[in-house]
């Protein structure tokens, strides 16, 4: 197991913003789901090693985080993407990923650069690389933070919301790169997309207001909508949410009326249900 | 349209670089606007050669430009990848430049019979290197702070690369007060000890509680001693009395023998 936590918390101040959580994971894509606030992103960068958890243990790659050697190990092997990140002025594409390599301890110039040409080459940056980065568009930009998590193929990837401003197209080139990386290695990657979730994540945990609601498959999150969707002209007072559908109509999930034809449910509708509804930690169904 | 085509024999000629200047040029220019030739001359190139001389190629068109900060820390010894980490200034360090050269501006143009200026310049003067530290890391003067604090590289080295900045400007501080304060050379340096004392417990504390609100506290803290002690005592200079030398002395070596320590315990630990 590549990931192993134990009871992790954090809280910040008299805000908690991570209950105990114990999370253990191999290789393969593991997507994180869950609302904004939700403790996604304190869950990360705790895996990042970039913040130190109020409590409980962090194992990564076979190290504990709690002591600098641990985590100095750690780092050597990981590929992390924050959900934001800015930009040294003046940089350019390529700069910006060979100043990382450094901090990734490539001292020699001839190998660091071949390995940062590699990564520009993988998300597609090649052309662009000698380019300002204040020139160049969100989704570059987001590829090149991408990029620089790739440099020297780390065991474990840490994705914090990484298709945030990339359109369809490089969306779905994304999530072949990833598919593609998953093999031999551990990927963690949070997401507001829920089809990013089904394209990509065997495994699939929501975290909803500091805490895991759900850990399973995304077939099994969608099951937990089973008979709980329908659609109808106008809203029932049984649902919990009601969206405009293709077909026309409303799109309900909660507890349907009598008579309702329920339809089959999506990840989208098991995921809004669990986030959207009691707010109580759901067992996985068998 | 072209129609004379270069035989085989001499394009592989060519492609193997048996060809005298005079006619590697003539092939060459032909070779420019004839494609046919071009394919003949692709097909039998030596390959690992052309992999060679486009890697070489892609090598210098990426290189990024080396700074003359850069330059001259690789000509004191620095290894190239580490005057690259030290050489690119924040713009937070940059304004940081900016008001120390206002400050020894100050008190340069400062009539010296002023004494209200020389005090305040001697209450300043030691927050320079304490705040050229402080803006060397964190979150909240890098922008790509996440990304560095994921990476292995260690953390008080980056620092102290960044960091290097505030020699120069300090040195460059300790002259301006040889020039300035009344009793010369001498007296110009007390608040160095004071400086470095303070930049070292800014370095010390600065991974539990943060390099800026560990500056900003000692600075303050500073600032209240040194004009306490010049509304108690009549001057400044009690600030940089030998007692006061003494403790910040003692500073430097707890903090460095701190330090020494802990690199000692993480290598065991390892």
């Amino acid at each position: 197991m590549d990931i192993h936590l134990t009871n992790v918390s954090k809280t910040y101040g008299r805000r908690r913003a991570l209950d105990p959580v114990s999370l253990n994971a191999g290789h393969g894509v593991l997507g994180l789901l869950g609302p904004n606030g939700a403790g996604k992103t304190t869950l990360l960068r705790i895996m990042a090693t970039v913040i130190a958890p109020t409590a409980g243990q962090v194992r990564l790659l076979g190290h504990d985080c709690a002591l600098p050697a641990g985590r100095a190990a750690i780092r050597r092997r990981l590929g992390y993407v924050p959900q934001e990140c800015g930009f040294p002025a003046g940089f350019t594409g390529f700069e910006y990923v060979d100043y990382v390599a450094i901090l990734k301890e490539w001292a020699d110039r001839r190998t660091r650069h071949d390995e940062v040409r590699r990564v520009l080459a993988v998300m597609g940056l090649t052309d662009v690389a000698g380019r300002r980065i204040r020139r160049l568009s969100g989704g570059m930009r987001r590829r090149l933070v991408i990029a620089q998590a790739l440099l020297g193929d780390p065991a474990l990837l840490v994705l914090d919301e990484p298709t945030v401003g990339l359109d369809p197209e490089q969306r779905l080139r994304f999530r072949d790169t990833v598919s593609g990386l998953a093999e031999g290695r551990s990927v963690v990657v949070s997401t507001h997309q829920t089809e990013d979730v089904v394209a990509l994540c065997p495994r699939v945990v929501v975290l909803h207001e500091g805490g895991i609601r759900y850990d399973g498959s995304p077939s099994g999150l969608a099951a937990m909508a089973d008979g709980r969707v329908w659609t109808a002209a106008d809203r029932d007072p049984g649902a919990v949410l009601a969206w405009r559908s293709e077909g026309g109509g409303l799109r309900q999930i909660g507890v349907p009326p009598a008579g309702a034809e329920p339809v089959p449910p999506s990840l989208e509708d098991g995921y809004l249900l669990l986030v959207g509804g009691t707010g109580e930690r759901q067992e996985v169904p068998a | 349209m072209i129609a004379w085509h270069a035989d085989a024999q001499l394009l592989a000629a060519y492609a193997d670089g048996l060809l005298d200047l005079a006619r590697t040029t003539s092939v060459e220019q032909h070779l420019l606007g004839c494609g046919t030739c071009r394919a003949t001359v692709a097909a039998v190139a030596d390959r690992p050669l052309l992999d060679r001389v486009w890697a070489e190629t892609l090598d210098v068109l990426d290189r990024p430009p080396v700074s003359a900060a850069e330059r001259i820390l690789t000509a004191v010894g620095l290894a190239p990848s580490a005057a690259r980490l030290a050489s690119k200034a924040s713009s937070a360090q940059r304004a940081w430049l900016w008001s120390c050269a206002l400050l020894a501006a100050f008190a340069i143009a400062a009539p010296r019979t002023e004494g209200w200026v020389i005090m305040w310049f001697l209450v300043l003067a030691p927050l320079v290197p304490v705040i050229g530290v402080a803006l060397a890391y964190g979150p909240d003067t890098d922008p790509m702070h996440e990304v560095v604090a994921a990476a292995p590289y260690s953390r008080l080295r980056l620092i102290l690369l960044r960091s290097l900045l505030v020699i120069p400007v300090t040195g460059a501080l300790v002259l301006v007060t040889g020039l300035t304060v009344p009793g010369g050379p001498t007296m110009s340096a007390l608040w160095l000890l004071p400086g470095l004392a303070l930049s070292a417990m800014t370095l010390a504390l600065e991974a539990r509680l943060g390099a800026l609100p560990v500056a900003a506290a000692l600075s303050l803290a500073w600032i209240v001693f040194a004009v306490g002690a010049r509304v108690g005592t009549g001057t400044v200079m009690t600030a940089y009395g030998p007692a006061v030398q003494l403790v910040c002395l003692t500073t430097l070596v707890a903090v460095a023998a701190f330090a020494a320590y802990g690199r000692h315990q993480a290598g065991r630990s390892s």
